[in-house]
């Protein structure tokens, strides 16, 4: 086991390029039962070359978020106020026919299924070439064969000229997400976006696409909006981390902060329930009791303020706000001292 | 709760009328044995077996060959009224808590339906023992004239868990439990699933593919890799040290919700097989590092090397 020193990987933000702005976004779900606030007002820089981990459980707008950055979320969900800054416009005000033209070229992602999203009538090769064609100017057959050959020799898929005339069910789970890896920066995207990407590979492939994604990173330079229920994945690949708890941002920081010195109860708590296999016996998992508070009509406090531990009168009444604490850590907590 | 030799092969037909010429070897020579009152943790990737090994062991799946000795009776050989009898002692938590409960059901009729079966209990006390379960498993009078699909995945696997419980059990299998739940539920339901296990003197098959979780169920680990046990080992020798080359790269894997550990794990060479195509003598031969001729050639016994069992011709 190597151990990596602090310094190299924490980001001093000052310095750096921000490639996407999210700003006071807010999506809501109009349902039968009543219009759901699943995410009201959050706002997220990602930098250049940086790898943010955006992490929380079911239901906490993670998927969502991703979602709005491509202006993707379908009904009964709506946009319905904020901004998405990439390249100095404004991702929410593009019409359609602009933001096909985004999606796959400057901004790309992948999903958790690749199962789902490779179609199964196509030769690997010509869905490669499909997204190549759509964002780039018009090449001949043989240029995008060789477009494609290149992409998969990039994910390190062996034997690449046999696997572009392959049929996706010719290929292994973790062979088929490197296929969507590769289709995701064939056109050398400004930002990727990875929605659970790994989490439903086998350890020992989790592992490989993981190291295969930093290598790509160091590489390509390549901004990455990492969104997972996994912590431990989460350390690994990530350089900041945003915990998102019922459509809000708790918590930001580097991932040295985050973990050395969660300041957020529900990151405590998240952090104190997970199984860990490096430590030695341990009778019991430690819980956060309660359960997420009903988005349509959240309450007028901190929204986890029912299963908080160290809650005021303050935590109840008014909403706290994202406040930096020490250099790039943020919390949106009142009971930091 | 022993297993000797257990195969399970699926065949596979090329044509309607033709004999299956292959087969999927999905368990293949299988030998375990639990104590009472132990969790025994079975771990693995996908197609390795491990499900189709739980099933087995319950007759849910009848196996190919091979002996699953429960409470002193070969349940292979056993006929269906026997069985049954047994049965209401063996039980199983799946993973999936949205099919594994039916939705035209109400929790009640859901939890009392092994007890009606099996006749466990006069109708006039059958409310009553249904509470009781549910109580057991943190669930409450309101639950019980509610539909599987008003609860959380959390709370499903409760009442799965009740089901499992309402015929006294001696044996459960737990397949995948809370792989589907979040970290904070999981962690409910996995301190759930302890203490009973310690207030009914429960003996688990825990069968997961989260190494994470089976460190914290279980008293031993038995690794699965193409249909066979490659590795036996209690569970804190299976952290200080592992001796078969796919158990290290499983662990080497696992990412720690740690920064300061990123560590540079083993990277096994090539794909993960297919059960149709078996490699010949160690079937992880074409993925070790380690390997030699004599892996391709024969295939290694599971023998006891100190403190626990190993499948590999170099172990020690």
């Amino acid at each position: 086991m190597t151990k990596f020193s602090r310094s190299t990987s924490k980001v001093s933000e000052k310095k750096q390029k921000i490639v996407l702005s999210i700003q006071d976004l807010r999506i809501h779900f109009y349902t039968y039962a009543g219009v759901v606030k699943a995410i009201d007002g959050i706002k997220l820089d990602i930098y250049k070359g940086e790898t943010l981990g955006l992490v929380g459980e079911t239901g906490c707008g993670k998927s969502v978020t991703a979602s709005a950055i491509l202006k993707l979320v379908d009904s009964p969900g709506k946009i319905v106020g904020g901004k998405v800054l990439f390249e100095g416009e404004d991702l929410l005000e593009k019409n359609e026919r602009e933001m096909r033209k985004i999606r796959g070229g400057k901004i790309a992602i992948i999903f958790q299924d690749p199962t789902t999203y490779l179609d199964p009538v196509y030769k690997i090769g010509d869905q490669i070439t499909e997204v190549i064609r759509e964002h780039q100017k018009p090449a001949s057959k043989q240029e995008l064969r060789k477009s494609a050959v290149e992409a998969l020799k990039l994910v390190q898929l062996q034997d690449p000229e046999r696997l572009v005339e392959s049929y996706p069910h010719e290929l292994s789970t973790g062979m088929r997400q490197r296929v969507m890896i590769a289709m995701m920066l064939c056109c050398h995207p400004t930002l990727s976006i990875a929605d659970e990407a790994t989490t439903a590979l086998d350890v020992t492939v989790q592992a490989q696409i993981l190291r295969l994604m930093e290598e790509l990173k160091k590489k390509l330079n390549m901004s990455m909006l990492f969104i997972t229920h996994n912590l431990g994945v989460v350390a690994t690949i990530c350089d900041r981390v945003a915990v998102m708890y019922a459509g809000k941002i708790v918590e930001l920081g580097s991932k040295f902060d985050v973990f050395d010195n969660p300041l957020h109860p529900y990151t405590k708590g998240l952090l104190g329930a997970i199984p860990r296999f490096d430590q030695d016996f341990e009778k019991e998992l430690a819980v956060i009791p309660g359960t997420l508070p009903n988005l349509i009509n959240p309450p007028e406090g901190c929204r986890f303020y029912d299963r908080c531990g160290s809650k005021s009168t303050e935590c109840r009444l008014t909403e706290p706000e994202l406040r930096e604490i020490e250099d790039g850590h943020y919390v949106s907590c009142y009971n930091q001292n | 709760m022993s297993v000797k030799d257990l195969r399970k092969y699926f065949p596979i037909s090329k044509g309607f009328l033709r004999k299956p010429q292959r087969f999927v070897r999905a368990v293949d020579g299988v030998n375990l044995s639990m104590d009472e009152g132990e969790t025994l943790g079975l771990v693995g990737e996908s197609g390795c077996g491990k499900s189709t090994l739980g099933k087995c062991i319950l007759r849910l799946i009848e196996p190919t060959s091979g002996e699953v000795i429960f409470s002193g009776s070969d349940i292979t050989r056993l006929d269906t009224k026997k069985l049954r009898k047994l049965r209401s002692k063996m039980q199983i938590v799946f993973q999936d808590p949205f099919s594994s409960l039916d939705p035209r059901m109400n929790v009640k009729n859901i939890v009392a339906e092994p007890l009606r079966i099996h006749k466990a209990v006069k109708s006039s006390e059958l409310e009553k023992r249904v509470l009781g379960l549910l109580s057991v498993v943190g669930l409450t009078e309101d639950h019980l004239y509610r539909f599987a699909h008003e609860f959380s995945g959390g709370q499903r696997q409760r009442i799965a868990i009740a089901r499992a419980l309402a015929l006294n059990p001696k044996f459960i299998v737990l397949d995948e439990p809370t792989s589907s739940l979040d970290v904070s539920v999981q962690a409910q339901v996995l301190n759930l699933l302890k203490n009973l296990q310690r207030n009914l003197k429960l003996t688990y098959l825990f069968i997961s593919h989260d190494l994470n979780v089976i460190k914290f169920m279980s008293d031993r680990v038995a690794v699965m890799y193409l249909g066979k046990i490659v590795e036996v080992a209690p569970q804190r020798g299976i952290l200080r040290e592992q001796k078969h080359p796919y158990t290290r790269a499983l662990i080497s894997a696992i990412p720690m919700p740690n920064p300061h550990m990123v560590k540079a794990p083993i990277l096994l060479k090539g794909e993960p097989p297919s059960p149709v195509n078996i490699p010949s003598g160690c079937r992880f031969h074409p993925r070790c590092e380690f390997a030699q001729p004599m892996c391709s050639m024969t295939e290694p016994e599971l023998r006891v090397v100190q403190d626990r069992f190993v499948a590999c011709h170099f172990a020690e």
